[in-house]
Parts: structure tokens; C-alpha cells; sequence
């Protein structure tokens, strides 16, 4: 079988402008068992619904603008490649809510949706979901009484050494930016 | 303080207007309300699998719930425009006939008496 054609191009610049770097305030995290595969749907690599299991919920990560760098990379394997995703999160405050949360995290596998400050025409691409086919898994995770640059807590979450995605991050998406609000709200309120 | 809702999607299920694709319709665990829920559940009966919690009387509250422009049925139609003071004179006139009808069919004060009172024993 022949997996080696592409089959489209792709004009690689924008005339009118550039696009924006950096990340807003707010990481939807959603325990990546919780996620209902089946009335979540994904349509060519873009996020349609994301719907949770019954009594589930997602969480909010509420951080400093552009203190969230969401990356990945290419994993080149002897037949296939893959991506690894990774999103840093770092913590401000030094409280017993953010220790009890960074201990949470040790076990979890989450998916992490990422607000970026580039949004796209119609905002097709404000949210991006890391770790959606395998979860997240928190990777480092460092804490100094220096606090240098006010970070109390610095951890990295990313994909397992034997679970990478098969896409870059996907788009979160669900007709418009609107509906696409409604939905991430829907997913944290309870 | 926040009014109970009766309804609650799964987190993350989106309710959209299927009928003119309105974006203030929109529902999500985050803007739902009993209206809004009712609003779906009649114009898509199919969304009722993305709700974990739905009253009891979930059926009757649909058929009750009047969508935005639907027009009620004849006769309550017509019990909601006699109301106020249309109302209290109907309910006034109605009386008043009555009384008169009353006044000019009993002799009041006089006692009917029964037809058998000639076979009745007299007091000594």
C-alpha cells in the first residue's frame, strides 16, 4: 500500500498579515478516560463535539497570558512517524490547592485544549487539543523555593514514551467561534 | 441567586438550533435553562441522548411548552383573552342573571308545602 503521496499544496504565507504568537490565560484539561469516543467527533483532523461520559467534567488551568507554550514534534519512526505534544504549565501561586493539584496530575493521562492568540478567519483555530488520540501524561515537574520569574511550580505535560499522536494538535472547532465557546463553557460548568 | 435548572446535558454536549440556526440558542451546561432545554428536546427529539439529568415529567413539559410563534390551541386561546376585566364582568352578569331567575321562580319566605297534605295527621 502506497502511503506516500500528497495531495494538496498549500500557499505558505498570508498577504494581509502575519499570525500571532503566544497563548491566552486559560488550558481546558479533561481526564483523557472521561471523553465519550463515540458522540465526540473529529472530522479531518479538526474536533466537531467533545462529549464526557456521564458525571464527568472537564477543569479549568487558569494561568498567566503566554506562559503556556504548547509544542510538537515530529517522532520519525523506521516505518511510521508520529507526533509528540507537549504543554508546559506553570504555576504562580504558591498555595495548598495548586500542591494538591500538581500532585493530581503524577497518575493522570489528560488532554489538554490550549487557547491561542492566533485565531484563524472564523476562529477555526483559537483551540487546540493536545494529546487527544493518547493523552497527556505529566512528563517534569520541578519546584524551587527560588521561585525565579514567580514560577512555584514548572511541570510539562506530553505524550507517553509509548503512546504519540498521529496529528499535530487538533483544531477545536464546532461551526463557529460562538458554538465553540458554548461548548468549552458546557464542558467545565456543572 | 442562580434558578435551578431542571436539566443537565453531558459535559460538553451542544445543543444547536436545528430550526433557523439561531446562535443565541446555543445550549450548554454553562447558559441551560428549562426553556432553553424544552426548546430543543421539542424541536430535536434525538438531542434527549446528550442529557444526564431530565425531570420526571419530562413528556408533559415538552407538550406544554409552546415554541416562539406557535399559536396555543382554539380553546386556550380563548381562556387566555378573557382575562381581567372582561372576565369579572362575565363573572358579575352571570350572578346577576341568576338571581333574577331565582327571585322570579321562589316565593320566599312561604314554605312549599307537600302535595299529599290532606292525607297528613293533624296536630291535636
Amino acid at each position: 500500500m502506497d502511503l506516500s503521496q500528497i495531495t494538496a499544496g498549500l500557499v505558505a504565507v498570508s498577504a494581509s498579515r502575519n499570525s500571532i504568537a503566544g497563548t491566552g490565560s486559560k488550558v481546558y484539561l479533561i481526564s483523557y478516560s472521561d471523553i465519550n469516543r463515540i458522540t465526540s467527533t473529529v472530522v479531518a483532523n479538526v474536533i466537531t463535539a467533545i462529549v464526557l461520559n456521564a458525571t464527568k467534567k472537564g477543569y479549568i488551568f487558569e494561568t498567566v497570558d503566554n506562559s503556556v507554550d504548547g509544542s510538537s514534534d515530529l517522532v520519525k519512526g523506521t516505518y511510521y512517524s508520529d507526533f509528540d505534544h507537549k504543554v508546559p504549565l506553570r504555576v504562580f501561586a504558591k498555595t495548598q490547592a495548586a500542591k494538591t493539584f500538581v500532585e493530581s496530575l503524577k497518575l493522570a493521562r489528560v488532554v489538554a485544549i490550549v487557547e491561542n492568540k492566533e485565531t484563524g478567519v472564523a476562529g477555526e483555530i483559537k483551540y487546540e487539543a493536545y494529546g487527544w488520540d493518547a493523552g497527556l501524561e505529566l512528563m517534569t515537574m520541578k519546584s524551587t523555593t527560588a521561585m525565579a520569574d514567580k514560577v512555584v511550580y514548572e511541570m510539562e505535560l506530553g505524550s507517553g514514551a509509548k503512546s504519540k499522536e498521529t496529528s499535530l494538535p487538533k483544531s477545536v472547532f464546532i461551526t463557529s467561534l460562538t458554538a465553540t465557546e458554548t461548548m468549552l463553557g458546557g464542558l467545565i460548568a456543572q | 441567586m442562580k434558578k435551578l435548572c431542571q436539566f443537565l446535558l453531558l459535559a460538553g454536549a451542544l445543543l444547536q438550533d436545528i430550526v433557523n440556526w439561531d446562535n443565541d440558542l446555543l445550549c450548554s451546561n454553562a447558559n441551560i435553562t428549562d426553556d432553553l432545554a424544552l426548546y430543543h428536546l421539542k424541536t430535536n427529539p434525538n438531542c434527549r441522548e446528550l442529557f444526564q439529568e431530565l425531570p420526571e415529567n419530562v413528556d408533559e413539559l415538552i407538550e406544554d411548552f409552546v415554541l416562539p410563534g406557535e399559536k396555543k390551541s382554539e380553546d386556550e386561546s380563548q381562556k387566555v383573552e378573557i382575562t381581567g376585566e372582561e372576565k369579572f364582568k362575565e363573572d358579575a352578569k352571570d350572578s346577576t342573571e341568576d338571581v333574577t331567575k331565582e327571585d322570579a321562580t321562589t316565593d320566599v319566605g312561604a314554605r312549599k308545602l307537600p302535595e299529599n297534605v290532606d292525607e297528613l295527621p293533624k296536630k291535636k
